[in-house]
């Protein structure tokens, strides 16, 4: 009798210690990431070479970040954090910019990383013109006093140059004993490259999948995953089913527009992460075209576009529709800049008066509406179209056309209207770029002698306070003139398997570093010694919060099962007994 | 014999200035669409000079026949030339994405042929009659089917769903295959595919042999084998099939070529590795020699294939003669 009270007892404390390890189970899974696994990352475009610095090569990006490093790096498109270089000065006048150098920072092939690397590297960029030239040019000289120390010496002063150096564009160092002496072109480290980052380049299967492995010797810690395949899948829907079916790991945010955010929501093997983008969608107008010459009939446009209106039925709610003349919850936003709600009468009334009236048919004037085929710009030009039809105004859609085209059209041939854009404004460097006088991405030809001297005294000037009065004035201005405005503050929306977490796009989970996959790591992995004790740590000090109720009552339930099958058991066990006897 | 060498001979010679057509046809319309290599070069933060120094360094500030001259002088050499972007030549990347191209293209262009061919024969066997309505217009509806429409019902249906095939791609890259176990992926992964490309010309090979061999069978050739006695079996595959194959010969010539252009979509849809998705994203950057240099590639497919066509045609029916 008393064995199977004994026996009874054993059970029960094992059930009841059932909901503990079931508590902490989740707990522990998001606090210690584990090693090994592969995600297979879709592409929509593959990279032409894995060389960066031979020319602007959009789609190289995710590849080229994992395997390269820069001298900064810009997290979030804000703080700027150190990445090969763990310190900056810059002298009073900006034109003299020295770095210090990590010390223990090797190349793929073991070789040390040294300041040679970073001089070779930008003399290089200026001798071909190659990719950021546009930041290089200006660099008379480089000293490199030590193996860990760099200095440029500007022609220019240049207050953003270590952002300049940070931004997700990738300015990386190439590696001098490599390609010393060779055309980078031809170089076979072009093709099969050797970095100083967390993956080190193993296959490229052309038009199918680039394959990095994890770099153990990293200087940063080795990263989680074992291996990262960048796998190029076109088509959208194609990659979405591979995501469903779990044939692929994570979907970038080039994949998916918020009108196709919803079907998404809900699945629980999914993770949706929807982040803010730099590149808010804008109204340009062609001033040196009539009926735009005119800021009254843009002004009009202004009241008569119903920005609500375009994020409800282009862009499903995802991208809230734009408030100032910057972006949304930037501390360089003007607040007191404030753009008006919708107001057909007002739009009507300033059209009149621009010297536009309806005539006999109704309408006031014909015009054109230019926009490539990106960012959801086809349905927010149908939508205004309609709205525009409201107060009189007959447009045509010119469109939608592919990247090189909608260029070579707007900002070769300046042969347009007005059009629905985008452009990355993160920065007033970037905005200098979209609007400034001699702005190679100037689409509406703006030029105001004013918004320029405002825009170069920001560049000798590192105070952020002083930056900030210098643009709250650029933005009451550009109210005034109306080259452009905001239409909606786009949104992009990534898409991961719930079972990887740390994407560069989990910014609370990854450190926020754009397209770095060093941080990401797979339920399925296990942990190494070194994390067993990290690993029971946390598990002790674990909260047990958030836990699904469902665990509680499958917990309880089977605890009675228990005990009753127990009960059972010692009664039938002693009848028997009692019989035998 | 030597009637036939001569015609080959001479029919090989007639590619040559076919093949410079094209090759003009293709340059000029290739630099006549919007759009400029030199923005995909330079990039977003380009400036103009920097725009100007890449025009120049490639030569696209040179005038179009200057160009062209540039170009035709390096294919008389037998160079393709070198893609803008990718560090490699024409030839080279036209080679590495080949063989996942033919791969594909092989057995849906054969299953396609054999399977509507037989499909056509045996409706007109039946004609008139239900089975010959069904078989006419099911053949119908899957010749107006989309190629990526039908690919992306596949891959709904059959990987999302059903999931017994996967979604894209030539191989599956979790696990490391070897030997047959490899084969047999790349068998798995090429099945909805080929399945998608071979509906895009089997409908034309059904419709085509049922049509001509009803046709056929009208012929008075025909009566006169019946008054021969002949049994109903020799009738139909000695006499009737042999004359109503000559139509389905030369289309599968024609088809040679179109399934090369055809499998666009097809790849696109699959992630499929081949040689059109490679012409696809060479489009979108304005890759010039590269896309050139694939168009140039599928002229003289077609060419050849026409020349095989004729030859073929001549073997099987001796009223044609060979000139």
């Amino acid at each position: 009798m008393r064995k199977y009270l004994a026996l009874f007892l054993c059970i029960l404390t094992l059930v009841s210690m059932l909901p503990v390890a079931l508590i902490v189970r989740p707990v522990k899974a998001q606090l210690s990431p584990l090693y090994g696994g592969t995600l297979i990352n879709a592409v929509p475009v593959m990279p032409n070479t894995f060389n960066g610095a031979i020319a602007y090569d959009g789609y190289l990006l995710y590849e080229e970040w994992n395997v390269f490093d820069q001298l900064t790096h810009l997290v979030n498109g804000t703080v700027l954090v150190p990445d090969l270089a763990y310190d900056w000065t810059a002298s009073p006048d900006f034109k003299q910019w020295t770095f210090q150098l990590y010390h223990n920072v090797t190349w793929h092939d073991g070789v040390n990383f040294t300041s040679a690397d970073v001089k070779y590297t930008i003399e290089g960029i200026n001798a071909i013109q190659g990719y950021r030239y546009d930041i290089f040019q200006n660099v008379l000289k480089i000293d490199t006093p030590d193996p860990y120390t760099v200095t440029l010496y500007l022609n220019q002063s240049n207050s953003h140059l270590a952002y300049d150096l940070g931004d997700w564009y990738m300015a990386p160092i190439l590696p001098k004993h490599i390609f010393e002496g060779t055309d980078w072109k031809t170089n076979p480290a072009t093709m099969k490259p050797i970095g100083t980052g967390p993956f080190k380049f193993s296959e490229w299967v052309s038009g199918d999948h680039i394959t990095l492995v994890a770099n153990d010797n990293y200087f940063r810690g080795r990263p989680y995953l074992d291996r990262i395949i960048f796998r190029y899948i076109p088509d959208y829907t194609t990659a979405f089913t591979a995501l469903e079916t779990g044939e692929i790991g994570a979907l970038p945010s080039d994949y998916i527009e918020p009108l196709s955010i919803p079907q998404f929501l809900g699945n629980p093997a999914i993770s949706v992460s929807i982040r803010p983008d730099i590149g808010p969608i804008v109204i340009n107008f062609n001033l040196k075209k009539p009926p735009f010459d005119n800021v009254l009939v843009r002004r009009a446009f202004l009241y008569g576009i119903d920005r609500v209106e375009v994020s409800k039925r282009a862009y499903a709610n995802w991208c809230p529709p734009s408030e100032n003349m910057f972006l949304r919850g930037s501390d360089l936003t003007n607040p007191a800049v404030v753009l008006p709600a919708y107001n057909q009468t007002m739009a009507e009334k300033l059209l009149d008066q621009a010297g536009y009236p309806r005539k006999a048919d109704g309408t006031r004037f014909s015009t054109t509406l230019t926009s490539s085929s990106y960012g959801g710009e086809p349905d927010a030009a149908q939508v205004i179209i309609e709205q525009l039809a409201r107060i009189g105004v007959k447009v045509t859609y010119v469109g939608p056309l592919d990247f090189s085209t909608y260029i070579s059209k707007v900002l070769g041939k300046r042969d347009f209207d007005f059009s629905v854009s985008d452009g990355n404004r993160g920065s007033p460097a970037q905005e200098q770029i979209l609007l400034g006088t001699t702005g190679y991405r100037n689409e509406p030809q703006y030029s105001n002698p004013e918004v320029d001297k405002l825009f170069s005294e920001i560049r000798s000037t590192a105070d952020p306070a002083q930056i900030r009065q210098y643009f709250y004035k650029i933005q009451e201005i550009l109210y005034t003139d109306l080259p452009m405005f905001l239409l909606v503050d786009y949104m992009d929306a990534f898409m991961n398997r719930a079972d990887f977490h740390g994407l560069p796009w989990q910014y609370e989970l990854s450190g926020g570093r754009d397209f770095i996959y060093s941080k990401v790591w797979w339920t399925g992995g296990t942990p190494l010694s070194t994390m067993t004790t990290t690993a029971a740590t946390a598990t002790t000090t674990a909260v047990p919060t958030g836990v699904p109720a469902e665990y509680f009552y499958t917990v309880t339930i089977a605890l009675i099962v228990v005990i009753i099958a127990a009960i059972y058991i010692v009664a039938r066990n002693r009848a028997r007994t009692r019989r035998s006897s | 014999l030597s009637t036939l060498y001569r015609y080959v001979g001479r029919r090989l010679l007639e590619i040559v200035p076919l093949v410079f057509a094209v090759v003009a046809i293709n340059f000029v319309l290739v630099h006549l669409a919007p759009g400029d290599p030199a923005l995909f070069l330079a990039g977003e933060n380009s400036n103009s000079e920097q725009l100007a120094a890449i025009r120049h360094k490639y030569g696209f500030d040179q005038p179009i026949y200057m160009q062209f001259a540039t170009y035709l002088a390096l294919l008389l050499r037998g160079d393709l030339g070198y893609s803008y972007f990718q560090s490699k030549t024409v030839l080279q990347l036209i080679l590495e994405r080949l063989p996942a191209t033919l791969l594909l293209v092989f057995p849906a262009y054969t299953l396609g042929i054999l399977l509507g061919t037989l499909i056509g024969v045996f409706a007109a066997k039946k004609y008139p009659g239900k089975t010959d309505t069904v078989v006419s217009l099911s053949s119908m509806a899957a010749y107006s089917a989309p190629t990526f429409w039908l690919g992306m019902l596949l891959i709904l249906i059959f990987a999302r769903d059903l999931r017994i095939f996967p979604s894209f791609g030539i191989t599956s890259l979790t696990a490391e295959k070897q030997g047959l176990e490899y084969a047999l992926d790349i068998g798995w992964h090429l099945f909805l595919p080929v399945v998608t490309l071979m509906a895009w010309c089997l409908p034309t090979f059904v419709r085509l042999a049922r049509a001509s061999t009803i046709e056929v069978m009208r012929e008075d050739f025909m009566l006169t084998a019946r008054a021969k006695g002949l049994s109903d079996n020799v009738i139909f595959f000695k006499h009737a099939l042999r004359n109503s194959l000559l139509p389905t010969v030369t289309t599968a010539g024609l088809y040679m070529g179109m399934i090369f252009s055809g499998a666009i979509l097809t790849e696109t849809v699959f992630a499929w590795p081949g040689m059109d998705l490679l012409l696809y994203h060479s489009i979108a950057t304005r890759d010039y020699p590269v896309m050139s240099g694939i168009f140039m590639f599928t002229t003289l497919c077609v060419a050849l294939a026409m020349l095989i066509t004729d030859i073929v045609c001549a073997l099987l029916d001796p009223r044609v003669v060979l000139k």
